[in-house]
């Protein structure tokens, strides 16, 4: 994307500032889910909601887990307590959820233990990046959420109830990798349907879970066909202790699916917090790869905060394999007719936020601690042994 | 079997499950007090004082607000595991402590000789511990609140005692984890306390070819325990009149305790610095003038006939070496006549 | 005659300077050497016959533990063989006189440690003109017996170790180094602070450097070990020697026991280990038949002070004639000998060195260092786990740090009720008569004692 003419990009963006307000309702732009917001109100945190407290320099790197912020069980930064205390006024309500734990001192102990727990926290954001509203928007209500425990045992949450926020409040008690979905209808004055789609993983510590009793009773089915992107970053393994993040300079490869079936030849884009932006096309197995780049150099001082990355990618209801996999998974609701009428072109929209950091290569030194270090030893030792050494020859004897 | 290997089979066991216990879900807690580093990733529990200082780098309105009753809980946790174990913690449990023991073992079995700290030089450093006990109690605070009317401090502060503690740099590596050996140079108190985190653990290591424990003088952990000294379940008792202030107890003692050896007078023997770890008792030949307790009921004594059992199992040669003595060749000695 | 001591003085220091040994003393004019003869003979004699006197009444007691035997074998040798105290071997004799020289570096060095402090009024008398009036006789003693040469051993001593622990033994030095190569090991007098202590590491390895130069051999650290080990061995068959005292029968009689204690100044430490185990489990034995050497009714007699050494049984003697039980004693000669033990810490020389060096000094109860509290307490553990009924001071006429010592102590002791026998005496039987009367007068008194406080005889 070559910027060459600065004054027609501008021209541009005023042109769409003078365009928002008309249209109305305009364009909802894409879905997303970001950890947070429970540090806001323990008065620290920034403004991506990457679960930053005050205080939190780079010790905070291996207190967090992945990219997620959730507070795992190890770890209790300066987010653990208030949202522990949460927990607990909010353990009356806990009970109402639907647990496939059948042996009623299992569910005490797991609900005992829950509450002990940090609830994982994240929000449904909705905008066009890299303008993202945080407020809470009341369409956002009417967001469909789904969470896929490790256990395989699922939970679909109450959209007027849970608010644009999901709250996993057994958050460390499975170990395990968290799934969460969330879906939104809606539309626009010109009546074009907009299907929007974002999903989010938060990997746990925790105790490992029994094999699922009963797999998928409660799985929560898709209402659509799941236009999503999967990350495909490298695993770190069984070790759900181990810290996942992602940096500046990783690759991040990613893979474009509806439903089950990859989509090829999809324009991809990347877009910092900034307002970079890249795309890409998918391959033929519907992967694409993104370099993280470094969105800007530490010009003044060094900012560890991270930084937003979102990816998006859309597909309209012309699209052959829409209409391939509509009929297939859903041939009952194409014939029903109601709100998808075959007349109103349809959007389907993904989106995946990421909160990526600032490598810290860019102000650590390693090699400078290890010299350092070796010095330190090798002068402190030898320092004795001289010592030792003019002892025995005199001062002993 | 003597104590000391015991306590060696112990600490490493102790060593084991609290680095590598996170990996099979094992986990004791967030308020243990032995530093079982925070930055091992798959550990089985971890150390009290870094949740400590981010509990107390949280602004006042919620620290004595919304987070009172978790950090009192917390607190709480402590004090139980400081009240059952006490000392203990420091002399059996510590991986800091048992990094520090192994290094020793490696100096005895290299023939390094030890080294001691002057008298007077250990009486002076006493104060240290609880200078840092009281910096990494008003550091933090002083990033969350204004202290004073002092402008708030850096974030770069944070958790001050766990960027300087040896085991941030050492005990990660047991996962090949070297990312905690480094120089930050992203500002000046990164800078200061990197450094001063390298010169801690270069001292660390060299250390521990020079003298037992050397770190564990300056541990504010230590300082901490050492609170329950009087009320723990674990004591140690000595009866003065058994005493012959023979001064093996002092001389055994890996924290260099001169009060275990010279005073008649007192009871309970858990002085400041001690950490339990029964040495003295070991050395001891004099029949019930050092008794570990354990609620107040004889748990282990001294006695001569395991004084000597126990010096008998003490460096033993590989081959009988008394023939060299008793029967020595007189024709090898030459005549100075 | 104050300008013949001069000169000689001078020849002697003389000769401490050059470092030549005198193998044999050159009197300085014939009629001294008939002197010097004649009081060799007299010494000789006068040994053998109070040496034998020792035996016969031996021979006349009853009940005596049979594995006294090796013991009573050295003791013999005074007077039937003095140069065969000491086992033959061909290791360099190393004398020593106090406590306070650790032997396992002497066992470590390939050497034997013979502790020379003597015991014989006869030899004092022989070596009394070299002092003043009032002074220790068993430096006397000392000094006589390696002036005459009549116990061959004082003279064979390829090195003298003498610690200046009382002034008799700083000066002692001077007088030995006539006949033999003498080293001064300064012991501090301070036990609490640390620059004595590390003085004192300084001088055990000053020790170390002389005795490898003596022996020719390297005191290494395995050596070391098993020298520790050894005197470990020694000091486990003594410390259940001193337990089985503890029991309430007296199995063994003081006097005995001492002399066990005393023999471990010439023997080996392998040799008195052994003998030493013979005796435990004899003593053992008696205790399982209930054999005591004194009837329950003797009132338990604590014997402290300054040192008993063979052949001045005097002390012992008379207490257990006069009917009481001598069951311990806080004695360097006996009951201190072996009592305290090193530890290895880390099996490193360096450590091993310190560990002797705090065993030989920290402990040690003699009144020449300025802590008092030691011996006090000590001896309110001894009373305890001997069940002491009387405690006896033994001061040597001369010995001033005990002198100096008893009247705190004796007001203590006197405070916590204990019955106490000041006896100040020294090796002449002389004052044996009157020290009779004044003995059976205090174990008549710990008697009526013992049936007034109701206890059964």
């Amino acid at each position: 994307m070559p910027r060459t003419g600065k004054p027609a990009v501008f021209f541009l963006l005023f042109l769409c500032l003078l365009l928002i307000p008309f249209s109305a309702p305009a364009d909802p732009g894409f879905l997303f889910l970001t950890p947070g917001p429970e540090m806001r109100r323990s008065g620290g945190g920034d403004s991506q909601g990457g679960g930053h407290g005050s205080g939190m320099g780079l010790e905070r790197k291996k207190g967090e887990e992945g990219k997620t912020g959730a507070e795992g069980k190890g770890h209790p930064g300066a987010g653990g307590p208030p949202a522990k205390a949460e927990t607990h006024r909010e353990g009356a309500g806990k009970k109402e959820d639907g647990k496939t734990d059948t042996d009623k001192k299992d569910t005490d102990k797991k609900e005992k233990r829950a509450a002990m727990s940090h609830p994982a926290h994240f929000s449904l954001l909705l905008g066009t990046p890299p303008e993202i509203r945080e407020t809470a928007l009341p369409e956002l209500l009417s967001a469909e959420a789904a969470i896929l425990r490790p256990d395989l045992s699922g939970q679909t949450l109450q959209p007027r109830e849970e608010g644009s926020a999901i709250r996993i409040r057994d958050a460390a008690l499975i170990q395990g990798t968290y799934h969460l979905k969330a879906s939104l209808k809606t539309e626009d004055g010109e009546a074009r349907r907009y299907r929007l789609f974002t999903q989010a993983s938060m990997r746990n510590t925790g105790e490992k879970a029994d094999p699922p009793a009963e797999t998928g009773k409660d799985r929560p089915k898709n209402p659509l066909p799941w236009f999503s992107i999967e990350d495909l970053s490298p695993d770190p393994g069984g070790n759900f202790a181990k810290i996942h993040r992602k940096y500046t300079g990783d690759t991040l490869p990613l893979k474009i699916r509806l439903g089950d079936t990859p989509l090829p030849g999809l324009p991809v884009t990347l877009t910092t917090g900034g307002g970079w932006s890249q795309t890409r096309t998918t391959d033929e197995a519907g992967e694409v790869t993104f370099t993280l780049i470094k969105e800007s150099f530490h010009d003044r001082g060094v900012r560890k905060q991270p930084i937003a990355f979102y990816v998006t990618a859309e597909i309209r209801s012309t699209h052959p394999l829409f209409q391939k996999e509509t009929e297939e998974e859903h041939p009952s609701e194409g014939g029903s007719g109601g709100p998808s009428s075959p007349e109103k072109e349809e959007i389907l929209r993904t989106g995946l936020a990421l909160s990526v950091h600032p490598t810290p290569l860019d102000w650590e030194s390693r090699a400078t601690g290890f010299y350092a270090l070796v010095l330190v030893t090798l002068t402190v030792a030898l320092g004795t042994a001289l010592r030792r050494r003019r002892r025995k020859a005199g001062a002993w004897i | 079997m003597r104590i000391d290997r015991i306590r060696l089979l112990v600490q490493a066991l102790c060593f084991v499950f609290l680095i590598y216990g996170g990996l099979l879900g094992l986990s004791i807690g967030t308020a243990i007090p032995t530093m079982s580093c925070i930055y091992a990733e798959g550990r089985g529990g971890s150390c009290f004082l870094y949740p400590f200082q981010r509990f107390l780098s949280l602004p006042w309105s919620s620290l004595f607000g919304s987070v009172a009753a978790a950090f009192l809980i917390y607190l709480g946790t402590f004090f139980i595991w400081a009240l059952v174990f006490g000392k203990t913690f420091c002399g059996w449990i510590c991986p800091l402590g048992f990094l520090q023991d192994l290094l020793t073992k490696i100096r005895e079995a290299m023939g390094i000789d030890g080294s001691r700290f002057a008298w007077a030089t250990r009486d002076r450093f006493q104060w240290v511990k609880y200078a840092l006990l009281v910096l990494l109690i008003l550091l933090p605070m002083g990033i969350g609140n204004s202290l004073l009317g002092l402008p708030r401090f850096t974030p770069d502060l944070a958790v001050p005692f766990c960027q300087i503690c040896p085991g941030k740099p050492f005990i990660p590596l047991f996962y090949g984890d070297t990312s905690h050996i480094l120089i930050d140079f992203s500002s000046l108190t990164k800078i200061i306390m990197t450094s001063l985190s390298m010169l801690i653990a270069g001292l660390f290591l060299a250390a521990g070819f020079v003298k037992r424990r050397y770190l564990c003088a300056f541990c504010p952990m230590a300082a901490l325990l050492s609170l329950f000294d009087r009320i723990g379940f674990v004591g140690l008792r000595k009866k003065g009149e058994a005493c012959t202030r023979c001064g093996n107890c002092f001389r055994a003692c890996p924290m260099e305790i001169r009060e275990i050896a010279d005073l008649r007078d007192r009871k309970h023997m858990v002085t400041q610095d001690c950490m339990l770890c029964l040495r003295c008792i070991e050395v001891c030949p004099e029949d019930k003038a050092l008794q570990a307790t354990l609620l107040g009921f004889p748990v282990f004594s001294a006695s001569a006939e395991g004084f000597l059992k126990r010096q008998a199992r003490t460096a033993v040669l590989p081959e009988s070496g008394n023939k060299s003595v008793k029967n020595a060749d007189p024709g090898t000695i030459p005549s100075e006549h | 005659m104050k300008q013949t001591g001069i000169q000689k003085l001078i020849r002697i220091r003389e000769k401490m300077i050059t470092g030549k040994k005198g193998d044999t003393p050159h009197p300085l004019n014939p009629a001294d050497a008939d002197t010097e003869a004649r009081v060799a003979r007299r010494l000789s004699l006068h040994l053998a016959m109070s040496v034998r006197e020792i035996f016969d009444a031996i021979s006349l007691e009853k009940n005596r533990p049979a594995s006294m035997a090796p013991f009573d074998a050295v003791f013999r040798n005074f007077a039937d063989a003095p140069d065969q105290i000491l086992p033959a071997t061909g290791r360099k004799k190393i004398g020593i006189y106090c406590m306070a020289v650790p032997e396992e570096l002497i066992y470590a060095a390939g050497a034997l440690p013979v502790r020379l402090c003597a015991g014989s009024s006869d030899a004092a008398e022989a070596g009394e003109a070299l002092f003043p009036d009032v002074s220790c006789p068993m430096v006397k003693a000392a000094t006589g017996f390696t002036r005459t040469g009549v116990l061959s051993m004082y003279r064979d001593c390829d090195l003298v170790i003498i610690p200046t622990t009382c002034d008799w033994k700083v000066k002692l030095g001077e007088l030995l180094s006539r006949h033999v190569p003498v080293m001064m090991l300064s012991v501090p007098k301070l036990k609490a602070a640390e620059s004595s202590r590390r003085f004192w590491y300084a001088e055990i390895r000053r020790l170390v450097q002389a005795l490898e130069k003596v022996t020719g051999k390297r005191i290494t650290r395995k050596r070391l070990r098993t020298a520790m080990g050894l005197l470990h061995e020694a000091q486990q068959e003594f410390r259940i020697f001193q337990t089985l005292r503890m029991d309430d029968l007296c199995l063994i009689r003081g006097r005995d026991a001492a002399a066990v204690a005393n023999a471990w100044f010439y023997m080996d430490a392998a040799d008195w280990t052994h003998a030493a185990r013979t005796l435990n489990e004899e003593l053992k034995e008696r205790k399982a038949q209930s054999l005591a050497t004194t009837p329950p009714s003797a009132p338990r007699i604590l014997l402290t002070g300054s040192p008993v050494v063979f052949p001045n049984w005097k002390i012992p003697d008379l207490i257990e004639n006069a009917g009481g039980a001598l069951v311990c004693d806080e004695l360097c000669s006996s009951g201190r000998l072996l009592w305290d033990m090193a530890c290895i810490d880390e099996p490193l020389f360096e450590d091993m060195l310190d560990a002797l060096a705090d065993r030989a000094v920290l402990p040690c109860t003699c009144p020449v260092f300025t802590d008092t509290e030691d011996r006090r307490t000590k001896l309110f553990r001894m009373i305890q786990d001997y069940k002491v009924e009387g405690v006896v001071h033994h001061v040597l006429k001369g010995c001033h740090p005990y002198d100096m010592e008893l009247r705190p102590l004796e007001a203590k002791l006197a405070a916590a009720g204990v019955s106490q026998l000041k006896i100040e005496t020294d090796y002449s039987p002389e004052d044996t008569e009157p020290l009779r009367t004044r003995v059976e007068a205090f174990v008549e008194t710990l008697k009526g004692r013992r049936l007034r406080m109701g206890k059964s005889a």
